[in-house]
């Protein structure tokens, strides 16, 4: 019956006189908002640090604008729909995300942080996509353990990274958003028999699929290989 | 004179009254030739109506009551059946004849006892018309089954007691006549035509008997002779082709099909023309058309249209006969396309714009010919037609280094076309068959867009230059690919063709105003200039690329001008596109051949900058010339290369190349061979280089059609699954060329990114307004 049941309603007076002593912590601070400074403390009492998936699991749920910032409205609102009150509670459900995010279950959770992660990468206003540098060091850490594992019989990860690179062009969010349904879809059936040229696929997408099969021999279909064998 | 009838019987008397009648039916029967005479038929006609009538009480008058009706109707019967058995007895006796006969004699016996028979018939009917009208209508009316009238029940007879057990060999007999005539004799044909009509008319409804049918006809005479011809045209046709040419064969199947309509027309039922010919296309098309489609190579190989006319007929009689020769004709064409294009291919890069389009032309225009006169313009070969040239016109050998050799080509040749030149092959027939020409093969053109580049910046050079050859050849052209794109792929052209005439008038006023506001001393020291004022979104030209300092007296006239251009149109920006400006210069130091008169010099700009450097001193560095023209390298060096070439100028030491060090002498000694010389040439690499930008410009003008084209459908239809996006935007684009899947999902990743577009759910994007 704990299903059943609704979860505790926080109290939203308690998640706003949390949030006003973590404000106190931070000398950037205005009244609705944290800066760097305030938030990585505020971290650090959660456990997660910055080099680690737990902080972009954090930054979804109060909502962060930016790496290192949050508001008041992101941080009651979040917390309030997540059911943690207190600061041990907050930290247990973070750990208990974070160690839950690679689980076929909880692909839902997963898709937001994922998400939300590539708005954290914007610094300026009106920019629309990060460099290949930032955008690789967050898919290293969304497509590896504790979060998604990107491999199977072919490190996926370890090819996209490169191909990126190689590539060097910047990412937008829509590449960011389709590389998530990407990395699912190659996990499902790693011969990509799924891929279609005329699919909805971004071109980059497109281009890596063809380099894979082309330059290095992966993603190539078993069963069209057997029938032609059979010839 | 035939025996005097008995006395008239009693009319209650039914064995009597039948004596009596016998012997006048038989008479009508078998004697009918030598006549009746009118008392001996009213004899028998009242014989036959007293006893009909002979029941009723003579006190009720017409009125029938159902107790007399019933006694009538027994009476009607019994007459009845006395002629049933009297026709069965009479036709025994006829079969019985018939079987002394074969053949045609049997044809012919059968044909007149019919005849006889069906007279006798008619006769007897009237004879017999009280019985029909009263007893045989009521029977009828009750529903009785096997009760006709007299005539129809003389039919039935003849039908169960004659037709019965002669019909086979009477067909037989039919069929043997039919083969001889197939096989060259003369026969009676028309008495086929008699058992026919006979057949047609034993076809008898047993619901209604009035109501005849073709079911006899078409079981015991269609049916069969299909079979016979089946089996004949079957057998000879094999035999036919294995002692002759399918050509041959073709030839002979053609004048059976014929044979056989006309045979059906003279002496068979209208009826039997359409199963007819199926059945003999069948063993004549049908049996041997993959014989026959195996020779349609060898005929289009030879161009023999006359018996590939007669293949096209042949086979468009039959179900799906064509198909197979589509395909061919199809791979065909494109073969000769493409070894049209092989030979010409070997010039490379050299290759001759007119030779090119007059190969592609030249295969169109045979096997278009062939289409029309030997398949009859079927519109199907036209497709097939069309898909051979697009492919030989897009894919070639020329081809092979991009797919946008053919506009370019095409464009190229339209050029040269309408320019100026020294062959005069433009009478005003020519031109227009000539750009006839030219749009044909446009049709085929898959990227119409690198056409409508070339081709607008050859008209802008021709506009500009003055080179174009006739104003209405080239507003004849326009209209051409107006017509064939729409108006807004000659928008630019028509607005470049507006600007001239604007600045035509723009010029005559100007000199007007130079008159007005010009001291007349200046007026006639000031160089005598026209201008072109083009609007720069219209005219596919480039900035100059290289900096350039005209010589002052250039700049005082381009200067005067501006000041009474931005008097008149204020707020709007002249640009000096120097590279496409030209002049005339006399050199009065020399004299042209043979004459007192000083030579004139056709130069660019650029030449007229560094000549008039001459003025001051007799040799001038290269180093000054570049210091005070402003002209880089690359554009100071061939103009320079020209000058010298044509011995205008000397350069120091000899043979120098053009760089600092160098010094130019001016050829005070220069023999002018002409009044005018022409030092303005294109240098090759310029135009080489012009090319190349302009396949630049193509690929990004694809770019922004193909997002445009994506903004315009998911601005209408708002929501759209990515798989008919990508369709419709194919669709709405090929006309001007043929996009690719991947470009056009770059192009969504752009619009994506710009949010412009949204990804939904399922594949799906939306527009962002």
């Amino acid at each position: 019956f704990y299903g059943t049941a609704p979860p505790p309603s926080p109290s939203t007076t308690a998640l706003n006189k949390l949030f006003d002593s973590l404000r106190s912590a931070d000398s950037t601070s205005t009244p609705d908002k944290i800066g760097p400074e305030g938030t990585m403390a505020y971290f650090g009492n959660l456990g997660v640090a910055l080099d680690d998936v737990g902080c972009f699991v954090v930054s979804q749920i109060v909502a962060s604008p930016g790496m290192g910032e949050m508001t008041r409205a992101g941080f009651v609102n979040g917390w309030a729909e997540a059911g943690a009150e207190t600061a041990q509670q907050q930290a247990a459900l973070v750990r208990a995300r974070k160690a839950g995010l690679g689980k076929k279950e909880n692909r839902g959770v997963l898709r937001g942080v994922y998400r939300h992660t590539f708005r954290l990468a914007l610094t300026a206003p009106g920019q629309r996509n990060i460099d290949v540098d930032t955008a690789v060091a967050m898919w290293g850490l969304l497509f590896t353990a504790p979060s998604l594992e990107w491999k199977g019989s072919v490190d996926w990860l370890g090819l996209w990274t490169e191909f990126v690179r190689a590539r060097g062009k910047a990412i937008n969010a829509d590449v960011w958003n389709q590389t998530l349904v990407f990395a699912e879809e190659t996990l499902k059936d790693e011969g990509l028999g799924w891929w279609t040229e005329e699919a909805a696929w971004p071109a980059l997408v497109d281009e890596f699929v063809k380099w894979c099969r082309e330059e290095r021999g992966v993603g190539v279909q078993k069963k069209a290989e057997e029938d032609e064998m059979s010839y | 004179m035939p025996a005097p009838m008995p006395k008239m019987p009693n009319k209650d008397d039914p064995v009597a009254t039948w004596e009596f009648l016998e012997i006048g039916v038989d008479r009508i029967m078998t004697q009918l030739s030598e006549g009746m005479d009118s008392k001996t038929y009213l004899g028998l006609y009242s014989a036959i109506h007293n006893f009909c009538t002979a029941q009723k009480v003579p006190s009720t008058g017409t009125f029938q009551s159902n107790g007399t009706k019933g006694g009538a109707h027994l009476l009607g019967e019994d007459l009845y059946q006395h002629l049933i058995n009297y026709l069965q007895a009479h036709l025994d006796g006829v079969n019985q004849k018939s079987q002394t006969h074969t053949n045609e004699a049997l044809i012919a016996f059968y044909i007149k006892e019919w005849d006889r028979y069906t007279t006798a018939a008619r006769y007897i009917n009237n004879l017999f018309h009280y019985l029909n009208r009263h007893w045989v209508k009521r029977e009828v009316d009750e529903g009785k089954k096997n009760v006709y009238d007299i005539y129809t029940l003389h039919l039935v007879r003849w039908k169960l007691d004659m037709f019965a057990s002669t019909h086979d060999s009477i067909m037989n007999a039919c069929l043997r006549l039919v083969e001889k005539e197939r096989n060259g004799e003369t026969v009676e044909n028309m008495q086929v035509k008699a058992v026919v009509q006979s057949f047609v008319c034993l076809g008898l409804d047993e619901s209604d008997s009035r109501k005849p049918t073709l079911e006899v006809y078409k079981d015991y005479f269609e049916k069969p002779f299909l079979a016979a011809t089946s089996e004949y045209y079957s057998r000879e046709s094999k035999q036919f082709l294995a002692d002759n040419t399918v050509v041959e064969y073709m030839k002979k199947a053609e004048t059976r099909l014929e044979e056989e309509k006309s045979r059906a027309l003279l002496y068979l039922l209208p009826e039997i023309v359409t199963p007819l010919a199926e059945a003999c296309e069948s063993v004549l098309i049908t049996e041997h058309s993959a014989v026959l489609r195996e020779e349609f190579q060898v005929l289009l190989d030879a161009d023999r249209q006359e018996d590939l006319a007669r293949m096209y007929r042949l086979l468009s009689r039959i179900k799906e006969g064509l198909d197979p020769l589509r395909t061919r004709f199809e791979t065909h064409v494109r073969k000769c396309g493409l070894s049209a294009v092989e030979k010409v291919a070997a010039d490379g890069d050299n290759l001759d714009p007119k030779v090119y389009v007059d190969a592609l032309l030249e295969v169109h225009t045979q096997y278009q010919a062939l289409v029309n006169t030997a398949f009859n313009g079927d519109s199907e070969f036209v497709r097939s037609l069309d898909n051979a040239c697009r492919e030989f016109v897009n894919r070639n050998k020329v081809c092979k280094s991009g797919s946008t050799r053919s506009p370019e080509l095409l464009a190229k040749y339209t050029d040269t076309l309408l320019k100026k030149s020294g062959a005069k092959m433009s009478e005003e027939d020519d031109m227009e068959k000539c750009q006839a020409d030219i749009m044909t093969v446009f049709k085929y053109i898959e990227d119409k867009d690198v056409f409508q580049k070339f081709y607008s910046r050859m008209l802008a050079k021709r506009l500009v230059h003055t080179t174009s050859s006739s104003e209405d050849a080239e507003l004849s052209m326009i209209g051409k690919l107006k017509e064939a794109c729409g108006f807004e792929y000659t928008n630019k052209l028509q607005r470049m063709f507006q600007d001239i005439q604007i600045s035509k008038d723009l010029n005559s006023a100007y000199k007007g105003w130079l008159a007005t506001n010009l001291e007349e001393t200046d007026l006639k020291n000031a160089v005598d200039a026209s201008y072109h004022i083009l609007g720069t979104g219209f005219w596919p030209l480039n900035a100059p690329t290289t900096t350039f300092a005209p010589p002052q007296i250039i700049t005082k006239t381009s200067d005067r001008f501006a000041s009474f251009y931005n008097n008149k149109h204020q707020g709007r920006k002249l640009s000096w596109l120097w590279q496409l400006c030209k002049g005339e210069m006399r050199a009065n130091y020399a004299r042209a051949q043979n004459t007192r008169v000083a030579p004139t010099f056709q130069v660019s700009t650029y030449q007229m900058a560094m000549l008039l450097l001459f003025n001051e001193s007799d040799t001038v560095t290269y180093d000054e010339m570049a210091s005070a023209t402003k002209l880089n390298k690359e554009t100071l060096d061939p103009s320079l290369g020209i000058l010298v070439k044509a011995r205008v100028l000397f350069a120091e030491p000899e043979n120098a190349k053009p760089e600092s060090g160098t010094v130019y002498k001016l050829n005070l000694g220069f023999k002018a061979k002409k009044l005018k010389i022409n030092l303005n040439i294109t240098v090759r690499s310029e135009s080489k280089q012009e090319v190349e930008d302009t396949h630049k410009t193509i690929e990004e003008d694809r770019k922004m059609l193909i997002q445009s084209a994506i903004v315009r459908i998911m601005k209408s239809r708002k929501k759209l699954k990515h798989a008919l996006l990508v369709n419709d935007t194919i669709q709405q684009i090929k006309n001007r060329f043929t996009p690719k899947v991947s470009d056009i999902k770059k192009c969504i990743d752009i619009l994506l990114e710009k949010d412009y577009l949204e990804r939904l759910e399922g594949d799906e994007l939306g527009y962002l307004a």
